[in-house]
């Protein structure tokens, strides 16, 4: 039995809370704080993104014209690309979800009270910092980078550009990886509480589980392959240059050996967020719950095996290239029915169309898309066709763009009020939705078309039939660009600016939720109550508070009765 | 103490600096035996744009037999696809429409967070679409990588940043030039970094790697002219790397109407030269052992080898066989031969192993002598274009000529089968009823092959000899 | 309804758990549970980083036999082996260390791991020996492999390597800077810290035990006496084919009588003496392809043996950063041992840098059979 006092001094927004309990850089410099931290990744990842978009911006603009509209060389065309792929891989999409929102969310999520190693979580910070220098260094340094995000040999060892500055910095940038998901992995298994067991879990912490398995397992793989890169390049160990006895398509085995895994770094959080809002949208439990949180990590395992279809034509054995393809076929299965399961989620939920939701929903739209036209590119005779065409760009931006970015988005909106205790303007928030859902499309699906007919990627010039799918492409590249920035300025707002809100305004019904709105620095100033996740009739509106509380906390005398029995 | 260690160490990073600025220097297609691609060829392949009208909108030109079934395949993924996704878009909005929250009130209804039946089906059923397209893809993936017995043999060279064709004849294009119906098996190699051959219209791509061979297959069903572009990234020419595959109704057309630049010998007989200056004081030709083992039965057969295994005898063991000699050596033997590297290069290599395939086939072949070349066009410098009778054509004697006198000019000391054979530039003629080439049988034709057989050695610093011997030698021609 | 336990919000208990309990946790199971958990995902990620290298090895060793064949046999497996029974000692040091702080005995902790310490350095001392005997030989990766062969009777003895010098380089300024920092705490009455700069200077004289042993199994020729007799001939002879078509008609006659896989040492031995001395003969030869002066021509044979050469420094020099870390991170226990902190209810780190530890011996373990010793 709880009075009103005690209820506000727990869920009303309090004076003192995480943001201003120390104030000063130093504070936020040397903070241990994961909510503090995931901040600073949050704006460090936000950078990294609208400087390699800024790249994307300029080759789309090169493209507008055949033979290139701006008076660029194929140089520095060339070296566009790299870095606008070396940067929004490894410095942005790979932490977006986990060290940016993942760092904010899960020790809450789990009713604890930091992750397992909070100075390692402030180290993998600065690794990142570090790394994402590194990777800017070779612009800024003159030398440039020219290979391709994929770093291919012999040409890597060959070109004289910053290719040592730049697989250092992406060195280091895996350690910042490992040392997020090792945080997690032994955050989830020893900081549970008590009576929290596994199926108790919300879907978003078995996705960053999942993906923390990967970080942790493929991430020293390209750790030691870019070290034997710089190796050769600098000493000629003769390992991956035929001129010395190497192997350049071994380079290609280590190298996608992680870099398969990493798109599944990439999506398997982005896919739990989507399980937050889906189900805390339409107020229903996530329909097959066991399945979806077996397949997270079933996706990660089975990742490890198929890399080598991104190399159906590198010459590699045939026999080898049948068993890729036939793995990567069944790996389909699992992302497919979690899309089914999302939507027998909504069916008969009470659905809010919200800036959150809208994300969620574009997801499962561009995300679809993405997924099905794997299925091309998994079958050999077409992959043939498709390979290193602008097929596979428009494939992996729908899945990475369509599908992580904009879960992303969807997660910083729907966990935004819980940080700053504002709450963000949901037309304009659903304006930049729509936006970046069409310029996306806009920008990508024409590629598809390009690519069946032959166009070949990493071209700064091309033949005149194609001219005006890449146009098409490029004015929807500027209306992405517009949206994602209006996304950014709307959030900006709202954390400096916005209305204030209560702890839990949407009646979710996770552990985060009944901490106050923002919380404080150990995140419950009182024992959350433990209950499912997915209960959502066991929190109540308080018209006093003004926002959700759970009912153990409500005044029962205004407790509506139960609707369901609670599943467990 | 080792002071060389460190300069060393320096001198081979210089090394490999060195020939980045080699590569670099190297813009446009190069011939392999030094002489320049005509301008107007070169322009003929820059200035061709693929038909922005050929195409179905989706798809380039069916130009080859396996082009249907790849779109045949896509055309379904397309349509499953459409379906599940039609259907999973337009249930969501149905539901987000159906069930939206009206104003404040809050009620989802109660329904089943799991049901057994549904998650099965909708499981399986992709399951099994999923099966059929892996095994559709799989079955036309092994049709699109395994060449047809009567595949003509066509050695394609990629740099940066353009391409060098190679026909079995010798001769070269940096074009595609295949014959309608005619099925081709690409050789393919790289001289520097990774690249890939890709034409759209054949549906057929395979990258090019290299230190090894790679192989593509291509069996066209369409006249035309195709974009042949390179598809994987290799510098800053990668966007300019392309050219196009022309496919001509008959191998007479294609004779005619090519510029081709041409070699003076079929690629067999420049294999037979640097045999005899390298190779033949250890092997022998027939078919008695010595220092090495015989060559004239050996290509495509299965040897063991000295580690118990068993190997093929293909080009890639003929590479390794003479750059890196003490891997495989066939059971018997001792290594007792050095490495070639240096000396003979991959062009060197196509030739000798032209030659080794050329003794194959005259060993397995019981006919007459002048029914060999009918059995085996692919040893003849004439019969491409299908006929032997006839006299010098107009192409070969036209384009030939102005370009034979700089064929000799490069590479002067190496075992340049082009010097040699600058004797004889009009050999194509006098060869066809002549077959005869063999170096040890050269006893036949002795006023026309002698000399460019017997001793070689002599030859080869004879560089400007050629142009002002041919027409004596000409004369006695039948 | 179960409530989460976090009854300990409320803090102001510091002193209940000891100093050493982090906020975070809520108790020193947990904590110690954590970091457990957490060394061993690390261990995880090494194994993983060193399986690259690994699979290198395999995919060449399994397409150039030939070239692993012949290669190992420039490795001296007794200093190898020296340094893997070092390693094996000092595992075990490690884990009586792990068990004195287990029981809070701090003092002979710190023994251990000073012990611990000094073999590693030793180890790498060893190694250095190892490593400037190959660079004096040319053994180099394989871009710079030029073995230049050793009269028989020249040894490393008859004049220190000088690469050997520079790698002692930096352990001696160490050497002296930490004494030098020990007397100086030593004499403003820090005797902590006095201890602490005396170990690890006792730490690096490790390295120079390593290096005089290694040195004496040198002086001994104990494992040299193989490489500089095996296979000198057929390179010579090759090299001599390459050069000039009539001396390799002369050296083919010559040579075939030699057997031809290489196995057959000791009838090799014979012959190559033999050979040795024909080459002496013919002067001209000698001069041709004598020590310094045959640098760009070096027959292919040669050059690929480097290939074995540069996995073997790719794989025993990322051993040998993660030993020098590892002394680093055994420094930072020694230190912690020297004040005291291990109690039998907080010796985690301890233990965390001995699975390390014990994961870098077991490396090493790996290693030492894969290149040193499979023939």
């Amino acid at each position: 039995m709880v009075d009103s006092s005690a209820r506000k001094a727990l869920f009303d927004t309090p004076e003192t809370h995480f943001l201003n309990c120390t104030k000063g850089w130093k504070s936020w410099a040397f903070t241990l704080d994961h909510k503090r931290i995931g901040i600073m990744y949050l704006i460090g990842v936000t950078i990294a993104l609208l400087l390699a978009g800024t790249f994307a911006l300029v080759l789309r603009t090169h493209l507008w014209a055949f033979d290139g509209a701006l008076p660029m060389s194929d140089d520095m065309y060339n070296q566009m690309f790299t870095l606008h792929g070396a940067v929004m891989v490894f410095s942005f999409i790979i932490p977006s979800v986990p060290a940016a929102l993942g760092n904010i969310v899960l020790p809450m999520m789990l009713g604890a009270k930091d992750v397992a190693f909070p100075r390692m979580n402030l180290a993998s910070f600065y690794l990142w910092i570090i790394g994402t220098g590194m990777l800017l260094a070779a612009i800024l340094s003159g030398y440039g980078l020219d290979t391709g995000w994929t770093f291919y040999t012999p040409y890597s060892i060959e070109t004289q550009t910053g290719v040592i500055w730049a697989t250092f910095g992406a060195f280091v940038l895996g350690f910042s990886s490992i040392f997020t998901g090792l945080n997690f992995l032994v955050t989830v298994n020893t900081m549970r509480s008590k009576g929290q067991g596994w199926f108790q879990l919300p879907l978003f912490i078995w996705s960053l589980y999942a993906t923390a398995i990967i970080q942790v397992l493929a991430t020293p793989v390209l750790g030691i392959t870019l070290l034997m890169l710089i190796a050769e390049k600098t000493m000629h160990i003769g390992i991956f240059d035929p001129k010395y006895g190497g192997d350049p398509v071994l380079f290609q085995h280590f190298f996608w050996f992680y870099s398969h895994p990493a798109v599944y770094i990439m999506i398997l959080p982005a896919m739990g967020v989507i399980s937050e809002l889906i189900s805390v949208y339409s107020q229903k439990r996530i329909f097959g719950y066991s399945f979806i949180a077996f397949s997270s990590v079933a996706i990660a395992l089975l990742g490890f095996l198929v890399w080598g279809h991104h190399m159906f034509t590198s010459g590699q054995s045939q026999v080898v290239t049948l068993i890729f393809s036939a793995i990567t076929f069944t790996v389909a299965i699992p992302s497919a029915v979690k899309v089914f399961n999302w939507l027998a989620t909504l069916y008969k939920g009470s659905i809010l169309l919200n800036t959150p939701m809208c994300f969620a929903l574009s997801f499962i739209f561009l995300f679809g898309i993405g997924g099905l036209t794997g299925l091309f590119l998994g079958a050999l005779s077409t992959d043939i066709h498709l390979h290193d065409t602008y097929f596979v760009v428009a494939h992996f931006h729908f899945v990475m763009v369509g599908g992580t970015l904009t879960a992303l988005l969807g997660g910083v909106f729907h966990w935004w009020p819980k940080v700053w205790g504002r709450m963000y303007n949901d037309f304009l928030g659903r304006v930049s939705c729509f936006m970046v859902f069409a310029g996306f499309n806009l920008t990508f699906f024409p590629q598809f078309v390009m690519g069946s007919r032959g166009m070949p990627r990493r071209y700064a010039s091309y033949d005149p039939e194609f001219l005006a799918f890449h146009q098409l492409s490029t004015i929807g590249a500027f209306v992405l660009g517009w949206g994602i920035v209006l996304a950014v300025g709307v959030l900006i707002y709202a954390a400096i600016k916005g209305p204030r809100c209560g702890a839990n305004p949407f009646k979710a019904a996770s552990l985060e939720w009944q901490s106050s709105s923002p919380p404080d620095f150990h995140n419950f100033v009182h024992n959350p109550l433990l209950n499912d996740p997915y209960d959502f009739d066991a929190m109540v509106f308080d018209e006093e508070l003004g926002t959700y509380i759970s009912r153990e906390f409500a005044d029962p005398s205004k407790v509506p009765p139960r609707k369901e029995p609670v599943h467990h | 103490m080792n002071w060389q260690l460190p300069l060393m160490l320096a001198q081979a990073t210089e090394k490999a600096k060195d020939n980045l600025e080699e590569l670099r220097a190297r813009t446009e297609a190069v011939s392999i035996d030094g002489t320049t691609v005509p301008d107007h060829a070169l322009e003929r392949s820059a200035e061709f744009s693929s038909n922005p009208f050929a195409t179905d909108y989706w798809f380039p030109e069916q130009a080859s037999e396996f082009a249907s079934r790849v779109d045949f395949l896509y055309m379904a993924i397309f349509w499953i696809s459409l379906v599940f996704f039609v259907a999973i878009v337009g249930v969501m909005v149905y539901f987000c429409i159906k069930y939206r929250r009206k104003g404040d009130v809050i009620d989802p209804q109660p329904s089943t967070s799991h049901n057994t039946a549904i998650e099965i089906l909708w499981s399986v059923l992709p399951s099994i679409l999923l099966v059929w397209m892996f095994y559709v893809g799989a079955e036309d993936f092994f049709n699109m990588r395994v060449p047809r017995e009567d595949s003509e043999e066509i050695l394609v060279t990629a740099k940066q940043f353009g391409w060098v064709f190679t026909y079995p004849d010798g001769d070269q294009s940096p074009e595609l030039h295949l014959v309608e119906g005619q099925p081709a098996s690409l050789i393919m190699q790289s001289e520097d970094v990774l690249h890939s051959f890709y034409v759209p219209a054949f549906r057929q791509k395979m990258d090019i790697v290299p230190g090894r061979y790679t192989y593509a297959y291509i069996e066209p069903s369409k006249t035309g002219q195709y974009r042949l572009s390179c598809n994987e990234y290799c510098g800053s020419g990668h966007s300019k790397m392309k050219t196009m595959a022309e496919v001509h109704k008959s191998a007479q057309a294609r004779k005619e109407n090519t510029e081709w630049i041409e070699a003076e010998k079929p690629m067999w007989e420049n294999g037979e030269h640097i045999y005899q200056i390298q190779c033949s004081g250890c092997h022998k030709v027939d078919g008695t052992k010595a220092t090495g083992p015989a060559l004239n039965m050996i290509w495509g057969t299965e040897e063991n080898v000295n580690n118990g295994e068993k190997v093929m005898v293909d080009r890639a063991y003929v590479q390794k066989s003479i750059w890196e000699p003490n891997a495989d050596i066939v059971d018997g033997y001792s290594p007792k031969m050095n490495s070639f590297k240096g000396i003979l290069d991959q062009q060197d290599i196509n030739r000798v192993i032209s030659y080794l395939q050329y003794l194959k086939a005259k060993e397995n072949f019981d006919g007459a002598e002048e029914d060999f070349y009918k059995e085996h066009p692919e040893f003849s410098k004439d019969v491409l274009e299908g006929d032997m009778d006839e006299s010098v054509p107009t192409a070969v004697e036209g384009g030939a000529k102005a370009d034979a006198p700089s064929v000799p000019a490069a590479n002067a000391e190496e075992a340049q089968p082009a010097a040699a054979t600058a004797v004889a530039v009009e050999e194509p003629v006098a060869k066809a009823p002549v077959v005869e080439a063999p170096a040890d049988a050269a006893v036949e034709a002795p006023t026309l092959e002698a000399p460019a057989v017997e001793t070689p050695a002599l030859e080869a610093p004879a560089a400007e000899a050629p142009a002002v011997e041919a027409p004596a030698l000409e004369a006695p021609t039948e | 309804m179960a409530v989460a336990d976090h009854s300990h919000d409320h803090h102001d208990d510091h002193h209940d758990h000891g100093e050493f309990i982090a906020h975070h946790f809520d108790s020193p199971e947990q904590q110690f549970d954590s970091g457990k958990l957490g060394i061993w995902l690390f261990l995880v990620t090494e194994v993983l980083f060193f399986s690259g290298l690994f699979v290198a090895y395999t995919l060449y060793r399994n397409h150039h036999p030939e070239i692993f064949d012949q290669a190992h046999v420039y490795l001296n497996k007794y200093l190898g082996g020296l340094n893997t029974i070092v390693l094996l000692f000092s595992s075990l040091t490690m884990a009586l260390g792990v068990r004195s702080a287990q029981l809070g005995k701090n003092k002979s902790c710190g023994i251990y791991v000073l012990i611990t310490m000094v073999c590693a350095s030793m180890f790498l001392g060893v190694k250095a020996v190892e490593y400037s005997h190959k660079w004096d030989m040319g053994i180099l990766v394989r871009s710079a492999f030029d073995f230049t062969y050793t009269h028989p009777d020249q040894t490393i003895i008859s004049g220190l390597s000088n690469y050997l010098v520079y790698l002692s380089v930096i352990p001696l300024l160490l050497l002296v800077g930490f004494i030098i920092t020990s007397v100086v705490f030593r004499l403003i009455d820090k005797a902590v810290w006095s201890k602490f700069w005396m170990g690890m200077a006792i730490t690096v004289g490790g390295y120079f035990l390593g290096v005089v042993i290694g040195y004496l199994f040198m002086a001994a020729k104990i494992g040299e006496a193989k490489h500089a007799y095996i296979e000198p001939v057929r390179p010579i002879a090759l090299y001599a084919m390459t050069q000039d078509t009539d001396h390799a008609k002369e050296d083919h006659a010559k040579s075939d009588h030699v057997k031809g896989d290489g196995h057959d040492k000791d009838h090799d031995d014979e012959h190559d003496d033999e050979h040795h001395d024909a080459a002496h003969a013919n002067g001209e030869h000698h001069d041709d392809h004598g020590h310094g002066e045959h640098h760009g021509e070096i027959p292919e044979f040669d050059r690929n043996v480097g290939t074995f050469f540069s996995i073997y420094y790719c794989m025993t020099g990322l051993h040998a950063i993660h030993i020098i870390a590892g002394i680093i991170a055994l420094g930072w226990l020694y230190f912690r041992c020297l004040n005291n902190h291990w109690r039998s209810d907080y010796f985690g780190p301890v233990d965390y840098v001995g699975l390390y530890w014990h994961l870098v011996d077991l490396i090493w373990i790996y290693l030492f059979p894969l290149l040193y010793l499979i023939d």
